[in-house]
């Protein structure tokens, strides 16, 4: 008879890493929890970098993201699969994030003081360069609060390239499908709003 | 994890609330509406659309109706203090100080009454002695009286007659020539731009 060598020790969760999102899919689709979970896992973070992108906040970026992860899992039998979940997810969110961007309510809520923002990058700070030091976090959270003033001077249109090419989660050509333009505009309109973006912190105090 | 050097995509790699996934969770998925709003583990109950609409409709409900009531305040506050005392109206109470009011007669006086009761009374019309210098104008202009005997002793005035002289006008002399001298330029010496001008 033999027994484990630590009874009590956790079992070791099976690795979902080799399952593709299509499966996952099609598993959430017969309402399996843990599928809809581990695409969540996979992907929250590209999508909440995506809606960021787009509205600048952390507080709008979370309630878009929350509600492009509502639509999809209301449209989830949409999804033919043409393109990868994540390109769809993302086309999600980044509408939703345009959606709250243009509407009025979201033009007032832009208004407001960024204090929770400017908490949030705080805390991110710190979590971030796992240290405790206030003076860097302090210099951190001004070097960021330079970098929202310079970019809400720049155009939309060079900001959301530059903004999504420097979030990490999508290549140039799954920005160009993302927006509906050709990949070189994408990659001209990052060089240009890099330059107009250096002007801009020159400029700065 | 290390921050990318890249000011830019610093700012732009956000990461997360730790709680974001299992937000998402909690209001997506098959496990949304199955888990009652109590049992979700963050707390952050997850709801129904419908059931935010009608929170929002309530709160904005009970947003008006606090605004109403205090406008309802403000003006009737506003209207008490435009509003006279009323006459025979009874003051007091422990601690508080009674004003002082004007006397009861004050309020019940007719204005009209007042009004006849302090106006002067009429004067009668007398005729006043004309003014001596009034009259004499009076007179003068209706050409009667003694005046034009009093005007009549002064001399009359010789004028003599103003005789036309003739006017001479003498011609101007020729304007002397002017000579225009030739305007000497110094020629424009174009240098190489200094460091310093650089």
């Amino acid at each position: 008879m033999g027994w484990p060598l630590f009874p009590t020790a956790a079992g070791r969760l099976p690795s979902t890493a080799p399952v593709t999102d299509v499966e996952l899919v099609e598993c959430a689709r017969r309402h399996d929890g843990e599928a809809w979970a581990e695409l969540v896992q996979r992907h929250h973070v590209a999508v909440y970098r995506t809606a960021y992108a787009a509205l600048l906040r952390h507080a709008e970026a979370d309630d878009a993201a929350q509600e492009a992860w509502m639509t999809a899992w209301q449209r989830l039998d949409a999804f033919r699969g043409d393109a990868s979940f994540r390109t769809w997810i993302v086309a999600i969110a980044w509408h939703k994030a345009l959606d709250r961007r243009r509407s009025l309510a979201g033009w007032m809520r832009r208004l407001a003081p960024l204090s929770r923002d400017e908490h949030h990058d705080t805390m991110t700070a710190l979590v971030d360069t796992d240290t405790l030091d206030a003076e860097t976090t302090l210099l951190d959270r001004e070097a960021r609060g330079r970098v929202r003033r310079a970019l809400r001077g720049i155009p939309a249109a060079y900001r959301d390239c530059l903004l999504l090419a420097a979030g990490g989660e999508l290549t140039c050509e799954d920005i160009g499908r993302l927006l509906g333009m050709p990949t070189g505009t994408v990659k001209w309109r990052v060089s240009e709003a890099r330059k107009r973006l250096r002007t801009r912190l020159e400029g700065l105090p | 994890m290390t921050a990318p050097s890249d000011p830019v995509e610093r700012f732009a790699r956000v990461t997360p609330p730790r709680d974001h996934a299992r937000r998402v969770l909690a209001r997506s998925g098959p496990a949304a509406w199955r888990v009652p709003p109590e049992q979700t583990p963050d707390g952050d109950a997850p709801r129904r659309p419908a059931t935010r609409r009608v929170r929002r409709l309530a709160a904005a409900a009970a947003l008006v109706a606090a605004g109403l009531v205090v406008a309802r305040d403000v003006r009737l506050a506003r209207d008490l203090d435009v509003m006279p005392p009323v006459a025979g109206a009874e003051w007091g109470g422990k601690g508080v100080d009674v004003p002082v009011l004007p006397p009861r007669a004050y309020w019940e006086m007719s204005a009209i009454d007042e009004f006849e009761r302090l106006r002067p009374p009429p004067r009668p019309s007398r005729q006043s002695p004309p003014h001596e210098a009034s009259a004499a104008a009076t007179r003068a202009s209706a050409g009667v009286g003694g005046t034009i005997a009093a005007w009549a002793d002064i001399a009359p005035i010789e004028i003599d007659a103003i005789e036309a002289a003739p006017v001479t006008i003498e011609a101007l002399a020729v304007p002397p020539a002017i000579d225009i001298a030739p305007v000497v330029i110094d020629p424009v010496v174009v240098t190489p731009v200094t460091e310093e001008e650089q």
